[in-house]
């Protein structure tokens, strides 16, 4: 398989805090790769490593192959990237920074008008960026990071500020990207839901700076088993009923849910309740949500290291 | 030479709407009315009746001790601190360093600037000095239009320019590597008082390899006053050398995040 990123039991951190712990990261060419993991698990210190920011303890990084000491920094012309804040110099206007970008990168005015239109900034990118809100800084260091059409886009919580709207248009913004121009993407966030509705691969770290998991998205959810979510008029009976059939149903809100579901024990389940007077509302195989396939990796982790 | 083109040009787009050129420029002026104000001040004796050319040459020695060892100082600290601020503020270093740049290109043209401001300072100054004579000239009927001593302005400015590298590199070095203007400029304050002092003790040669009495010791020391080359000398060969130390250690500095 082509990677744009490779690590090799990569280690590193701040002086004498080590933040990564032998990460060995591999990112496929034209993935859209979701690195997850809560605050502090290193993973911006691994986007500052990749990007040659951050010297490694130890380990090696390649990027589309070709060994990160080696190729520094012209193999940055490939890169773009968005590291926690848009750095942005609030004197000047939105395109005034985009023109900074611009001529350090050796690009064309065409490549700042493309992103302009892509982030849909155009209405205030002749402002001051010290009159923009958090979300409009946001998209104007996206664009920043976009310029120049890269191969790898390295992406750290890039969400962060984003309302509503602007997320719907940054998601499609970031799959247009990723499908029509053929831009490799890595999303650093703690955004699981946002993530989850565009990445192709998942990469999981922990607390403590390594990476327990990574690979497809579907992947990941074989990892735990699908849920049956069933709705009723009359809960308590439910429950009984069903633990008369062997199902073992937990009650959650005003839902009753069952691990572990396939399509043959939804349609057993619904035929035991209906057969025993208790009208079902709702009764639908959920996938699990990115969140839950999170805490069940990072559980998995604590129950190795405790045993 | 693309990057280097691309770098100043960058730069030069960060300085839109700042102050940071118009202090150069306004730090001559006060040094050019300060010493009009002097001069008006001590104008009431009896007619000068000099030859032009000497009047000039004194006029010039003391609008020159002003400037060189007040303002231009000062002048060096407060531009490479506000050129690293640039950076500083919003932590932009980290977007310059994700640029397919070499590291120490970033500095060298934050050096460059620097010395580029205050040099255009010193053009700012010569005018001012000029345009002191001038209204003195005319306010004491002095004529001294006719003799302005073109040659040695422009080489004295010229010389203290140059010897004024090694200071910017200095500066700039302290700027990067310190944010804020705190730590810069209290190291400027600090070395121009020390060299002020040193002068006042009489220790004359300091205005030789003092870096930051390099520029005023372009004018000639009072027990050396032909030897003004060495502290261009110094300024120029010690800021290339002082300008590879500061652009290796800074990248590498970086390096460790």
């Amino acid at each position: 398989m082509d990677f744009v990123i490779e690590t090799d039991k990569l280690t590193g951190g701040y002086g004498v805090l080590l933040v990564l712990r032998e990460v060995s990261l591999r990112m496929p060419r034209g993935s859209i790769f979701g690195l997850l993991g809560p605050n502090g698990a290193g993973k911006t210190t691994l986007i500052r490593m990749i990007l040659g920011l951050l010297r490694p303890v130890s380990g090696e990084i390649r990027l589309f192959g070709e060994s990160l000491d080696g190729a520094l920094p012209g193999i940055l012309g490939r890169v773009g990237s968005l590291i926690e804040q848009p750095s942005l110099y609030d004197h000047l206007t939105g395109a005034e920074n985009l023109e900074i970008v611009r001529t350090l990168r050796g690009l064309k005015q065409a490549d700042i008008d493309r992103a302009v239109k892509l982030l849909d900034i155009g209405k205030y990118v002749q402002r001051r960026v010290k009159e923009y809100s958090r979300g409009m800084r946001q998209r104007v260091g996206v664009a920043a990071a976009i310029l120049g059409n890269p191969e790898l886009l390295l992406l750290d919580e890039p969400m962060n500020g984003l309302d509503a709207d602007g997320l719907v248009g940054f998601r499609a913004m970031l799959q247009t990207l990723n499908r029509e121009y053929g831009v490799s993407i890595l999303i650093s966030s703690h955004q699981f839901q946002e993530v989850d509705r565009i990445a192709t691969h998942i990469g999981i770290m922990s607390s403590a700076g390594d990476l327990l998991f990574q690979g497809k998205r579907e992947e990941l959810s074989t990892l735990v088993p699908q849920e049956l979510v069933i709705r009723v008029d009359r809960q308590v009976d439910a429950l009984k009923i069903l633990a008369g059939g062997s199902f073992a149903a937990e009650i959650r809100e005003d839902q009753l849910v069952i691990r572990g579901a396939t399509t043959e024990m939804a349609r057993t389940v619904n035929q035991l309740l209906v057969a025993n007077g208790v009208g079902v509302h709702h009764l639908a195989i959920e996938l699990t949500t990115l969140e839950a396939l999170f805490v069940k990796v990072t559980n998995t982790k604590k129950a190795w290291d405790t045993q | 030479m693309r990057i280097a083109m691309a770098l100043v040009r960058a730069e030069a787009i960060k300085l839109r709407r700042t102050s940071i050129p118009t202090m150069a420029v306004i730090a001559a002026i006060l040094a050019s009315v300060t010493e009009l104000v002097n001069l008006l001040d001590s104008g009431g004796g009896p007619p000068d009746l000099r030859p032009p050319a000497v009047i000039w040459q004194n006029l010039l020695q003391g609008h020159w001790a002003l400037w060189l060892v007040f303002f231009v100082p000062m002048l060096i600290a407060l531009e490479a601190a506000s050129l690293a601020n640039l950076e500083h503020s919003g932590n932009q270093w980290k977007q310059l360093f994700t640029c397919p740049l070499p590291r120490w290109t970033i500095y060298a043209t934050k050096m460059l600037f620097c010395g580029a401001l205050v040099s255009a300072g010193f053009v700012v100054s010569a005018l001012g000095f000029i345009v002191d004579g001038l209204i003195f000239s005319g306010l004491h009927g002095l004529h001294l239009a006719s003799a302005i001593p073109w040659f040695a302005i422009a080489a004295l400015t010229g010389k203290a320019a140059l010897a004024c590298w090694l200071p910017v590199v200095i500066q700039s070095w302290l700027s990067a590597r310190f944010s804020g203007f705190g730590i810069p400029i209290g190291i400027a304050f600090a070395a121009l008082l020390f060299g002020f002092m040193m002068i006042g003790e009489r220790l004359n040669a300091i205005v030789s390899w003092y870096p930051w009495m390099l520029p005023f010791g372009t004018q000639g020391r009072a027990n050396h006053p032909d030897n003004t080359v060495l502290p261009v000398v110094f300024g120029c060969v010690g800021g290339i050398v002082a300008g590879i130390f500061a652009c290796r250690d800074l990248a590498r500095r970086r390096d460790q995040g």
